[in-house]
């Protein structure tokens, strides 16, 4: 007698609807819950470090991270990290929940490699070659030290997938990234079709006359574009992204719209900017369309950059946005 | 003082710097038990097993990240001690340091292209780029400045000093305006602002071996040179009545001079007064005889400096002070203390 | 004339010669065919006004300098074959002052003398000790051999600098104004110690001196020197008031105090002065002359006792050095400059008070055409004037010796004789005022005899 198991058919019908859980599963977007079999990454991870070698991926996961730099330390902070890292840098000042954690450098940029040491960190996180004095130190201490490339905006966030996999939290990493493509994408759409308004992001005025400000490359000039604006110093990609101009570049190319990114106590003052000599024929000025977004959410390469990219649309397409401006856009964190 | 036999002197001293160089491995941002310090040190020598009741990060911190850098700084003390010794010798002025004929705007100029190039190290990490630049650009521009200054076989020591001093000034505004033009200006800026105000700056023990070679073989060749220094203390015609080829001399006298400071410089960026001060110090306590006095201002920058070095590392630990802030603040009072005291006319 | 032929002849063998030695800065000259022997054991006395050379002589002797022409011949050897040290080993230099910024006790300071000796190492033998003990023991210095060089007197120090020089255990001793900021006491001291060093030790001695009195005690030779040597001879010789006025610039007398021994040297009292233009014999003669072209004649005038004004002639021309030795008035021009305005002054009076010119054959150029004019103004006023022949035409017609004076001769054929068309670089002025001069009278005389002839028969 032939006895079965699982008739075929019952097997033909149990598979199929296995298939199709999984490609429901599959399709599932933003806000579910890690309880799921981890789904693919929307975009690619980025597999390279800044000096162009393959990054070397730990095999568990890290429980002492120490992060050189503040967008780092703000990734790790998206992450849900802090209960794992162990050290940040001087100058990371978000999220709150890190700040208290121990400083392994200075105010001048020098860390402390005793101090590092005695963490007994695995995993070292580093960006941009902003520590490459010390990466090859630290690493021929015994330590893994990972500097993460820079570059724009899609970067940044196929970083945040990279971390996630050097910290084992894929799946956040996952879904913060989604969120954060599709909150992109929102801005887009809303100010698509739009006259795009000439915008001045000026980073600094201490020398009266020859301001520094964000030119082509920075992230403030990319953040402007997918605003629909239009950076009057796109073209001029001296400075590494933040060359220095002339009042008179200002004055001719006559934006509408002026953002401050100084901290409000080192010149970051909107009605300072009402003062100055000759800046009077401006547009900016004619119109009051001066104001001061928080540097930390338009040039730190981390997860609020997409904050700044919202703030600074709804400051040069007012029409398309509800509501007042949210507080982050003028913080100073 | 000078009464006592030089070799019990010289011995003193390399004790007092042995005390010294245990004194600043044993601190730092880590407490670590001086106990523990001892026996790790001992270990290293290979003479000594002392079962290891330690953390091995104490191990690696002792040994890794402060003992190289305070051999570093003892290296650089002794080096620019003896530079200035050389210096003021040779110039037979008071006020000479190492750096005055252009070999600190040449280091500094040199440290800067280091630091805006987009590349870090040449031949793999045994060789990072900032100290051989810097070192590179000390050393060219003291030859410089010497064949600008030689006239007819002749190198007057005023002409000298003037064409270092323009020297000076040229290098550094080349420095300023490639730090202006450079992308990456503001790291740059940054991190030449570190490297100007002094601090020993080794990663690794290869860069300390490389440079003691080089300070240390500088430092056999200043002794050669004792007898050669006490004779142009007479003057120069005076050293030629001596049967001395005065030219030839200072020639020799300006490249090793050089190349201790280029060296010392290469890995501690501009650190002041210990070249000018140390000399001044071990002749009012030692007499001027060169023979004695090198030696002595070996010893004694190299103790100045691992002190200076201890200091800027623990005052606000842990964050670490520039060390030329220390040499400046400590030698300067010492200096204008030991000047009042000498009730007649300053005789150096 | 103040040669050498008077010196005490001395058997010790030569220790140092300067042969035909020239030397200058540029192309100024700054000595001239300098021409000196020293024996072993000498005490020579250099003397000279500021800016006569005395110090770079000395700075030739010791090896410091090269000389552009000429040698100088140390112990049989050229000094510069020596070596550094070996020049070191055997001359040593006492200068003026020592600023040693250094605190180096004095014993420090004496065997830095050793330096030329030991090598690099710096480690001094018992040997080197002991020269070192003996030279401070001869200076007088070892009660002072812990105090610093820097605090002790003046005096004291330049003894000290002694000592150093003694310990290089030198053969020659060279001294640069050792009395030059020293108080009395210490000038005698110092030259008492240099006379012992020289008769007790037989140590030979240069020094060059500004004080002609201290001179005249301590040195048996001295040399005079202004660019050149002017006399090397003994004291009573070169110290010779007419010689000193030329050299120096001033008046003095010379004489030896009651109850001296030696001679001293003082300003002029005040009857000297007014009788001064009385004793000085006229020169009836002048001489022009330049380029070496008058040293036969200024030779013969001078052994005949012929007193002679020679002018204007330049520092740097060998006729220069050669006049201030022979003539009785030289009147001197810069190195290498035309005849000044003062100059030419002088000249036009010295004339007034002349009978006879002679004019040798020397080159005219821009620069001394005035002479030629003068000598017109000169013969106009009733002089007579000669012009002096080369010596290769005198040699040509050695048999019509007394062709010469003769006046028959075309003008044309005695402008010929007189060769100025070979020595004229004034592009045909000078040969045209020779012509003139010729007409006016002059005559050509074709041997240095003939000339001083007529010296004699003027004086």
């Amino acid at each position: 007698m032939r006895s079965r198991v699982i008739s075929s058919r019952f097997f033909l019908l149990f598979v199929f609807f296995f298939l199709i859980m999984l490609t429901a599963c599959g399709q599932s977007g933003n806000g579910q819950s890690t309880t799921t079999i981890p789904t693919q990454a929307a975009t690619p991870a980025v597999t390279l470090d800044a000096y162009g070698t393959p990054i070397v991926f730990p095999t568990s996961a890290p429980q002492r991270i120490v992060s050189l730099v503040p967008n780092i330390s703000e990734i790790l902070g998206a992450l849900d990290l802090q209960g794992r890292v162990v050290g940040i840098d001087y100058y990371t000042n978000y999220p709150a929940n890190l700040t208290s954690l121990p400083k392994v450098s200075d105010v001048n940029g020098k860390y402390n490699v005793e101090q590092i040491v005695a963490l007994k960190p695995d995993l070292v996180l580093s960006y941009g070659e902003d520590t490459k004095q010390y990466d090859a130190q630290l690493q021929n201490l015994g330590m893994h030290v990972v500097d993460l490339p820079s570059g724009d905006l899609s970067l940044t966030l196929q970083e945040i997938l990279t971390v996630g996999r050097l910290t084992f939290t894929t799946q956040i990493a996952n879904n913060l990234v989604s969120q954060l493509q599709s909150q992109i994408n929102d801005v887009k759409a809303k100010v698509a079709g739009t006259t795009a308004p000439k915008v001045l992001i000026e980073s600094d005025y201490s020398t009266p006359g020859k301001p520094y400000v964000n030119g082509g490359g920075s992230f403030g000039d990319e953040l402007v574009q997918d605003a629909n604006g239009i950076n009057i110093f796109h073209d001029n990609t001296t400075g590494g992204g933040f060359p220095q101009v002339t009042d008179e570049a200002i004055i001719s190319a006559n934006p509408q719209y002026i953002i401050l990114t100084e901290d409000p106590a080192y010149g970051g003052d909107v009605n300072a900017v009402y003062k100055r000599s000759n800046w009077g024929s401006i547009d900016a000025l004619k119109l009051h369309q001066v104001y001061r977004i928080n540097s930390n959410i338009i040039g730190r390469p981390g997860p609020r950059l997409v904050e700044g990219l919202e703030c600074l649309a709804q400051i040069i397409h007012p029409d398309k946005f509800s509501g007042a401006l949210p507080a982050y856009c003028t913080g100073t964190v | 003082m000078r009464a006592l036999p030089a070799p019990i002197l010289l011995l003193a001293l390399s004790c007092l710097l042995l005390v010294v160089i245990l004194l600043a491995a044993s601190f730092g941002s880590v407490p670590i038990p001086l106990g523990t310090i001892m026996q790790i040190l001992m270990n290293g020598t290979g003479l000594f097993h002392f079962a290891r009741q330690w953390d091995p990060t104490a191990e690696i911190i002792v040994w890794q990240v402060r003992m190289p850098v305070v051999i570093g700084a003892a290296l650089v003390g002794a080096a620019l001690a003896v530079a200035g010794v050389l210096f003021q010798g040779m110039l037979r002025n008071p006020l000479a340091d190492p750096y005055l004929i252009g070999s600190s705007s040449g280091a500094a100029l040199g440290a800067a292209i280091a630091f805006v190039l987009p590349f870090e190290v040449v031949f793999g990490s045994f060789f990072p780029l900032t100290p051989i630049l810097a070192f590179a650009g000390a050393m060219l521009t003291v030859l410089l400045v010497y064949s600008i200054a030689r006239v007819g076989g002749q190198t007057p020591v005023v002409t000298l000093l003037l064409a270092g001093v323009v020297m000076n000034a040229v290098l550094v505004a080349f420095q300023t305006l490639i730090l202006t033009l450079s992308p990456h200006a503001q790291f740059g800026v940054q991190a030449l602002f570190n490297w100007l105000s002094g601090g020993i700056a080794v990663t690794s023990w290869s860069q300390v071996v490389i440079v003691g070679i080089i300070i240390l073989v500088g430092m056999l060749f200043a002794l050669m040179l004792s007898t050669v220094l006490d004779a142009f203390g007479l003057g120069e015609e005076s050293a030629a009545h001596l049967g001395m080829h005065v030219e030839r001399y200072k020639l020799l006298i300006i490249i090793v001079g050089s190349m201790l400071t280029a060296a010392a410089v290469s890995i501690s960026g501009l650190i002041g007064f210990v070249g000018l001060v140390t000399p001044h110090v071990m002749r009012l306590i030692l007499g001027p005889r060169h023979r004695l006095l090198l030696p002595a201002s070996a010893l004694g920058g190299a103790i100045f400096l691992v002190l200076a070095d201890l200091l800027a590392r623990v005052v606000i630990a842990p964050a670490v002070l520039p060390v030329g802030v220390f040499t400046a603040l400590v030698g300067a009072p010492f200096f204008l203390i030991l000047l009042r005291n000498n009730k007649r006319e300053y005789r150096w | 004339m103040v040669d050498g032929s008077e010196r005490a002849k001395f058997i010790a063998p030569i220790l140092l010669e300067v042969n035909g030695v020239t030397f200058g800065y540029e192309h100024v000259p700054l000595l001239y065919d300098v021409q000196l022997q020293v024996s072993k054991g000498e005490m020579v006395g250099l003397l000279g006004p500021n800016g006569s050379g005395k110090t770079t002589l000395l700075r030739l002797v010791s090896g410091v300098l090269l000389p552009q022409q000429g040698k100088i011949v140390l112990d049989g050897r050229n000094l510069h074959d020596w070596g550094r040290r070996g020049i070191a080993r055997n001359i040593a230099v006492v200068p003026q002052e020592l600023h040693v910024p250094f605190a180096f006790t004095v014993e420090q300071m004496v065997s830095l003398g050793r330096t030329p000796y030991i090598n690099w190492l710096g480690s001094r033998s018992n040997n080197d000790d002991n020269i070192v003990q003996d030279a401070m023991s001869a200076t007088d210095v070892i009660p002072l051999a812990r105090r610093i060089f820097n605090e002790l007197s003046g005096g004291e120090r330049q003894r000290v600098m002694v000592a150093m020089a003694l310990a290089q255990q030198p053969k020659l001793l060279l001294l640069d104004e050792p009395t030059a900021h020293l108080d009395i006491k210490y000038q005698i001291e110092m030259l008492e110690l240099v006379q012992r060093l020289n008769r007790d030790r037989g140590m030979t001695v240069i020094a060059a001196l500004h004080d002609l009195n201290l001179a005249a005690r301590y040195f048996p030779r001295l040399v005079l020197f202004q660019r050149g040597i002017v006399a090397d001879a003994g004291p009573a010789q070169v110290l010779e008031p007419h010689l000193l006025k030329r050299v120096y610039g001033i008046d003095v007398q010379v004489g030896i105090l009651r109850g001296a021994e030696h001679l001293s040297v003082l300003p002029p009292g005040v009857e000297e002065l007014e009788d001064k233009s009385e004793q000085e014999p006229q020169s009836k003669v002048f001489v022009m002359a330049g380029g070496g072209s008058g040293e036969r004649l200024m030779r013969a005038l001078a052994d005949a006792h012929i007193p002679f004004i020679a002018g204007a002639l330049n520092i740097g021309d060998s006729d220069h050095t050669l006049a201030l030795r022979l003539a009785n008035q030289v009147i001197t021009e810069q190195p290498y400059s035309p005849i000044s305005p003062e100059t030419l002054k002088h000249i036009q009076t010295s004339l007034s008070n002349t009978k006879l010119l002679i004019i040798c054959p020397m080159p005219v150029g821009p620069g001394n055409l005035a002479l030629l004019q003068e000598a017109y103004t000169a013969i106009h006023s009733g002089k007579e004037l000669l012009f002096l022949v080369p010596v290769l035409a005198t040699m040509r017609t050695n048999n019509e010796e007394q062709f010469v004076s003769d006046n028959t001769c075309t003008s044309d054929e005695l402008l010929l004789k007189s060769g100025i068309a070979n020595r004229d670089y004034t592009h045909g002025e000078g040969t045209k005022l020779v012509r003139d001069l010729l007409q006016a009278g002059a005559t050509v005389v074709q041997s240095v005899a003939e000339a001083v002839e007529a010296a004699k028969r003027v004086s």
